[in-house]
């Protein structure tokens, strides 16, 4: 079972949105058994990244960028629907699933 | 029929934790969700009411009892605990309308759309919480809930308009584009931003610090349970727990860190139903050039917010005790972010004019929860169980969205001539405002790079 973790201010509305939509796309796929979306507060990131497999941030920065050291993926898509289809496929593809 | 009438009668007299998973339910088939996820999702929403209940209770019995002592030892009368705004927004799905919320934010979004009022269509489906909030307490002090719902709908009006006023700002701040801001905390900067105006005529707050740094440093006092561990051990100390106070300490960090916990199971339920819903208007409007309105995190990676978050805590503590006519203990929302990311936006970013604006609006957020708390307090208890808190204590929910915005109204509605005069600056200001988006609008558009037809 691999962990993608989703973080955002408080870890409980849009990170919860994201890990919802990506769980629904997982159970669609098949691959629920193999991967789960969760939600997590930013400001703990550092203790949840180091147990996850992939990051969703939803947190982008036009300015200062930020480093993760595990593989991630913008989760924005999956919020405005817009490109959700292939943000999916770069999260399996990552996680080889 | 009559036994129809009993069971309904009954399943009712449960409360929202029953009667919300049936509503949940029948939306759900009602937009198209297969009969086992439409359970799935009800059933989520009851679990997450219920277990806000659970986490409220234990806050109660801890940190309250806790902060009952604090003020027999102080006389200190804060007797409202403050629980934060996922909570807060979580019970007020449990307020007897709040449903009727749903298809009235939809259903204007759908209109101003169709008038060409708007060009954001509003996905964020967590803060129709926060309109629902606006109606039931203007509901409360009214006792009129159509008061309450015209209130809300000038909310999501003047939300959408701030919406589209702001887009371009908010794609230069994250990279984004075709995204924009309808969440309520944003229409603080009404007032917010002329401040932020007035404190550019002053030199000392041209300085920029370095956020990265600092929040790196103090970065840790914002994390739920190191945060509720402080804040418990100093209540539990000045209650005169001695070594007790560790515990509380302890007790304070479960809370918080659980309360997150609890709420998110709310998005988890409405997440398939609001899908269905944004498909279903996606398709009734093929081509029309909409903007995504979304909730506020998408700047939460901005350093500056956080610290200016963190500096305001021990000013929140050390006025809440002094302020006179506050009865709230901030505790829940110390993290709080309506301030401080709608100001990111109205500062750009400059963290020291952040930090005076989080600062000045501490009174108000003392004063606004207290006044509320005892209606909060009220639909706590009708959800839950009489029992649900500690003899004399109250709930409160201290740094709410537009705080200012929403007391005055209050006020107003109450007859205070007070109450009548923010409302003119609020009108006032508000024009000003808008008329200055224009200007910061095209200003973004060109330094992104933008075609001036673009904007």
């Amino acid at each position: 079972m691999k962990t993608i973790i989703v973080a955002c201010g408080g870890g409980i509305a849009t990170s919860a949105t994201t890990a919802a939509k990506i769980n629904g796309r997982l159970e669609d796929m098949g691959l629920a058994g193999k991967a789960k979306a969760e939600a997590v507060d930013i400001k703990s990131l550092d203790m949840f990244i180091s147990n996850a497999d992939l990051y969703v941030s939803v947190t982008p920065m036009a300015r200062g960028q930020q480093e993760y050291p595990i593989p991630t993926v913008s989760g924005i898509p999956f919020l405005t629907g817009i490109g959700a289809d292939q943000a999916m496929q770069q999260i399996v593809e990552l996680l080889k699933l | 029929m009559e036994a129809l009438q009993v069971i309904f009668q009954s399943i009712l007299d449960m409360g929202a934790a029953v009667f919300l998973p049936i509503v949940i339910f029948i939306i759900g088939l009602v937009v198209g969700l297969k009969p086992g996820k439409a359970v799935s999702a009800g059933l989520t929403l009851g679990v997450a009411l219920t277990g806000i209940n659970l986490v409220i209770s234990y806050m109660s019995e801890t940190v309250g009892v806790a902060a009952q002592s604090f003020v027999e030892n102080t006389g200190v009368q804060l007797t409202a605990l403050d629980m934060g705004w996922a909570p807060a927004l979580g019970l007020c799905w449990s307020w007897k309308y709040a449903f009727v919320m749903f298809p009235v934010q939809i259903g204007i979004n759908v209109l101003m759309l169709v008038l060409g009022w708007t060009k954001t269509l509003n996905v964020d489906m967590w803060n129709v919480a926060n309109k629902i909030f606006t109606a039931f307490i203007v509901s409360s002090v009214t006792g009129n809930s159509i008061i309450g719902f015209a209130v809300a709908v000038a909310q999501i009006v003047l939300e959408l308009k701030n919406a589209d006023a702001t887009k371009n700002q908010i794609t230069e701040l994250t990279g984004v584009p075709g995204v924009s801001m309808p969440h309520p905390m944003f229409l603080s900067n009404i007032f917010f931003y002329p401040f932020a105006r007035l404190l550019d005529k002053i030199p000392f707050f041209r300085n920029e610090l370095n956020a990265q740094t600092l929040k790196q440093k103090i970065g840790i006092f914002g994390e739920n349970h190191v945060l509720g561990f402080i804040v418990g051990t100093i209540v539990g100390l000045v209650g005169g727990q001695g070594v007790g106070a560790l515990l509380t300490g302890v007790q304070a960090g479960t809370a918080l860190t659980l309360f997150p916990m609890v709420s998110k199971l709310f998005m988890t339920a409405l997440t398939p139903i609001s899908d269905a819903a944004n498909e279903f208007i996606k398709k009734k409007f093929p081509g029309r050039e909409m903007v995504i309105g979304l909730d506020w995190p998408i700047l939460a990676g901005n350093p500056e917010i956080w610290v200016a978050i963190i500096f305001t805590i021990p000013v929140a503590l050390i006025v809440s005790m002094v302020l006179p006519g506050n009865t709230t203990l901030p505790f829940g929302n110390l993290m709080n972010v309506c301030v401080c990311a709608a100001a990111f936006v109205a500062c750009k970013g400059n963290m020291l004019k952040m930090i005076v604006t989080s600062w000045i609006m501490v009174p108000i957020l003392c004063w606004s929860a207290s006044d509320f708390a005892p209606m909060l307090t009220e639909l706590a208890v009708s959800t839950g169980s009489a029992d649900i808190l500690v003899e004399g204590q109250q709930l409160a929910w201290w740094g709410m969205d537009i705080a200012e915005i929403r007391w005055m109204i209050v006020e107003a509605l109450r007859g205070n001539v007070v109450g009548f005069g923010v409302l003119a600056a609020f009108i006032a200001l508000a024009v000003y405002y808008f008329k200055s988006q224009k200007k910061e609008e095209q200003e973004a558009a060109v330094r992104m790079g933008w075609t001036a037809e673009e904007n």
